[in-house]
């Protein structure tokens, strides 16, 4: 099997990483476009994911990192001037980098065809560089800085001088030889070591520029200077040196000890001396088409894809490690214990194994937390190309980046928030004349801010546009035929949450393509959480995103409906009420309500919902729950307490039943289904309709 | 001068193997036979007596070093190109203190391993 395949989460790993990096960077770059520091780290980034690329084989990928280094090679030696066309073409890069790992890591086929157009743009720039002739295949050498190759010593000792002064009595001839390796050359040391060994296979080598164990060690770049002292003619030496591999230029002369001790006279070297007897033979290589119409086709790999990775803070998995040898200590105690019969110790031990458990649960979570800055990190970028394409003026403020949340939330967050992102730039955020004429700053602002409030995270995203006009959202209503009468300001203003509703004038490739808001809706309450807005008319827009901690094990009020045990997330209970089935809920024409707070609430009679047999009792429990900015009061016969549950997740052919999100094993073994209040309130009031 | 020159290569990756193979065969070498591990290795160079060898380093059971000083005890003229990865430094130079004439790295460049094997052969 390819050993890459090993390797490849990491590499995946990795190459998310550095492309990360990599958008970061650039777009810093754009700001401070003579930041020699952050070029470098470009270009180090840059130069990583080629060589992660290159090394798993997978060869279109590292076509384009190579060429799109090329670039930042050229804004390191000032041959180009960073400008915003160049920024958008690497961005381009970049997102087609992305493209292609995830391809990958689909084990999907990469082809030459996905990066041809960007090749001839990047092209273009690089003619524009290195003018019209470079040839293709070639680049490398062009870009070798044709510094004259010498063989003068400089770092001469007496010591080296006495050596060939006697060597050359026994009939030694020294040569100064000066090499220069290919630009390319990987591996320098061994490649030295390999010249070296031929050499030292006819005679001696007595003295190196650099010292022998830099270049062994490859710590140089690209020339070497080496005494050679040996029975051989000076064309034998040549030839000798010439039958090396991967050696852009060489030079072999006779020791002349004057010259070393004047001052280091140079002698230019073109390309390959001195056999200009036969300039074909590099000539040749040249010549030939580099896999020029060669469809490079990647061999996707065989391994368990997705295997999902975390990185883990060090002194986390430390704690770890010491609360698991702290519960084998106990266990040892405990096993002790029960040997001898000895009730009390048995207590004591249990006890402090109780406290790991509970101490290794809160640590296992907080493992499972990541920053939700590997989310936000991309969208800065993806801000400033909405506003390049809008035409629009405006500047993301992240707070409270470093907030944490479950790595499933977090992975699952993106797409909610790029979706309301470019909400607010395309809708929200007005064209900057229109902003100037308001009294507005023409630079808009949109500010995204986490941050952690009791067990839940609360995520905002607020812009200071235009907001929502009732007015607008009136007629955009009726003009669907939904009928607004009697609707409130604040009822109308939601129906941007109504499935399919979009105010956009026109669909732009930004946003409102008839996916509406209601998709965000649905995917936070797929995380557990709950979607606000408040928005004023020409202040801007608010989006309040509120999400639990974690997601796997969350505070329940345990409840009974009719003899069954149910779930209820303690998130969405505002309060629990006793209440006399009998008098304190009042019928209307049509419904069921309960007053709360001096407003009347639906009842859900969960009984009747979930078709279990109610008891007869007429005492019974309203939980009072908030989804969807309205209270409900749902019906339970008893309460058992709060506790904590560990969600598992219903078998996928259950998971057609909306009424759950879940499932959790109680105290006794026993099943209990935990309720999706969100889903049946929904269902209750479509039901009334 | 190489056209129709012998080639066994050595490589435990199916994949490696493929991609020389292409190489060579699209550069006027023929490849004599294929092994995927050093034991092989051996074996196969005794049988088809190829003018070159590409000997992967890395490679379960019998790996590159210990066949190339299989092959020299063989054949002390035997020509074994070395195919190395990054990183391995120290494993090229024990290749080349047992006899390797040359060494590639991986990825292959065409051009590059095309040379090496005209250098090793000329």
């Amino acid at each position: 099997m390819d050993d890459n395949s090993v390797y490849r989460d990491l590499f995946f790993e990795e190459s998310d990483d550095n492309l990360q990096q990599l958008n970061d960077n650039v777009l810093e770059l754009e700001s401070e476009p003579d930041n020699m520091d952050l070029v470098n780290e470009i270009f180090r980034s840059a130069h990583t994911l080629k060589g992660m690329a290159a090394t798993m084989g997978y060869d279109v990928m590292t076509k384009l990192t190579h060429k799109m280094e090329n670039m930042f090679d050229f804004f390191k030696s000032g041959k180009l001037k960073v400008n915003s066309d160049y920024i958008s073409l690497i961005f381009k890069c970049l997102d087609k980098l992305s493209q292609l790992v995830e391809d990958l890591r689909d084990e999907k086929e990469l082809s030459e065809d996905q990066i041809s157009e960007l090749l001839s743009e990047l092209a273009k720039v690089e003619e524009s560089v290195n003018g019209k002739k470079t040839e293709k295949n070639t680049g490398t050498q062009k870009t070798v800085k044709e510094e004259t190759l010498t063989s003068v010593q400089e770092h001469l000792e007496e010591a080296d001088l006495d050596v060939i002064q006697k060597a050359g009595v026994e009939g030694y001839q020294a040569y100064s030889v000066a090499v220069r390796l290919d630009k390319e050359t990987l591996l320098k040391g061994p490649r030295v070591y390999l010249i070296m060994e031929k050499l030292e296979q006819e005679g001696d080598v007595i003295h190196t520029e650099p010292t022998v164990d830099l270049l062994e060690n490859g710590d140089f770049e690209t020339d070497f200077k080496l005494i050679f002292l040996t029975k051989d003619s000076l064309a034998e030496v040549k030839q000798n040196i010439d039958s090396n591999s991967e050696i852009a230029a060489f030079s072999v002369e006779e020791f002349d000890e004057k010259k070393h001790y004047q001052t280091a006279k140079t002698a230019p070297l073109p390309k390959k001396e001195p056999e200009k007897a036969q300039p074909a033979k590099p000539e040749k290589a040249k010549s030939k088409p580099q896999k020029d119409n060669k469809k490079t086709v990647e061999k996707p790999h065989h391994s368990n894809t997705r295997n999902q990775s975390i990185r883990v803070d060090l002194s986390r998995l430390d704690r770890f490690l010491n609360l698991v040898s702290e519960l084998v200590v106990y266990r040892n105690q405990l096993d002790d214990a029960s040997k001898r019969n000895s009730e009390v110790e048995v207590k004591d031990s249990l006890e402090q194994v109780s406290r790991l458990t509970s101490e290794l649960q809160e640590l296992v979570l907080k493992i499972r937390m990541q920053q939700v800055s590997v989310v936000f990190t991309r969208f800065p970028r993806m801000v400033r190309d909405l506003a390049r394409d809008l035409n629009k003026d405006m500047e993301l403020v992240i707070e409270g980046e470093e907030t944490e949340l479950d790595k499933t939330v977090v992975s699952e967050l993106s797409e909610p928030l790029i979706h309301l992102l470019r909400n607010s730039s395309d809708h929200g955020i007005e064209a900057p004349d229109v902003r100037e004429k308001m009294g507005k700053p023409r630079k808009g602002t949109i500010k995204l801010s986490a941050y952690q409030e009791g067990n839940r995270v609360n995520i905002t995203l607020e812009d200071d546009g235009k907001g929502l006009d009732p007015q607008v959202m009136k007629e955009s209503a009726e003009s669907k035929g939904i009928d607004t009468t009697r609707m409130s300001d604040d009822e109308l203003i939601h129906l941007i949450f109504h499935p399919g509703f979009s105010t956009a004038k026109k669909v732009t490739n930004i946003s409102g393509r008839g996916v509406g808001l209601d998709a965000v809706m649905a995917k936070i309450g797929e995380l557990g959480g709950s979607l606000e807005m408040k928005t004023k008319l020409h202040v801007g827009t608010k989006f309040i995103i509120k999400l639990p901690l974690t997601l796997s094990i969350i505070q329940a009020l345990m409840v009974k409906i009719g003899e069954e045990i149910f779930a209820v997330p303690l998130d969405v209970v505002e309060r629990v009420v006793m209440i006399n089935d009998k008098e304190d809920l009042i019928k209307t024409s049509d419904q069921e309500v309960y007053r709360y707070q001096n407003e009347l609430i639906p009842v859900v009679r969960t009984a009747q919902l979930l078709q279990i047999p109610d008891t007869k009792d007429t005492k019974k429990f309203a939980i009072i729950v908030k989804s969807d900015h309205s209270y409900h009061a749902v019906l339970v016969s008893e309460l058992i307490g709060q506790q904590e549950i560990v969600i598992k997740k219903l078998d996928s052919v259950l998971q057609g039943l909306k009424r759950y999100q879940g499932a959790t094993i109680i105290g006794n073994g026993a099943v209990a289904l935990i309720l999706d209040i969100n889903a049946i309130c929904q269902e209750k009031k479509v039901s009334q309709k | 001068m190489k056209l129709g020159k012998k080639v066994l290569i050595v490589d435990d990756a199916v994949f490696m193997r493929m991609k020389l193979k292409d190489i060579l065969e699209k550069n006027g070498y023929e490849v004599a036979d294929e092994a995927q591990n050093g034991r092989e290795a051996v074996d196969k160079y005794q049988t088809t007596k190829p003018d070159l060898v590409t000997m992967d380093i890395t490679m379960p059971d019998v790996d590159g070093i210990e066949a190339l000083k299989g092959i020299r005890a063989f054949d002390g003229s035997a020509k074994v190109v070395m195919c190395s990865a990054m990183g391995q430094q120290e494993m090229v130079m024990e290749a080349i203190k047992a006899g390797a004439v040359d060494f590639i790295v991986k990825p292959f460049d065409t051009e590059r391993v095309i040379k090496a094997l005209d250098k090793a052969l000329s």
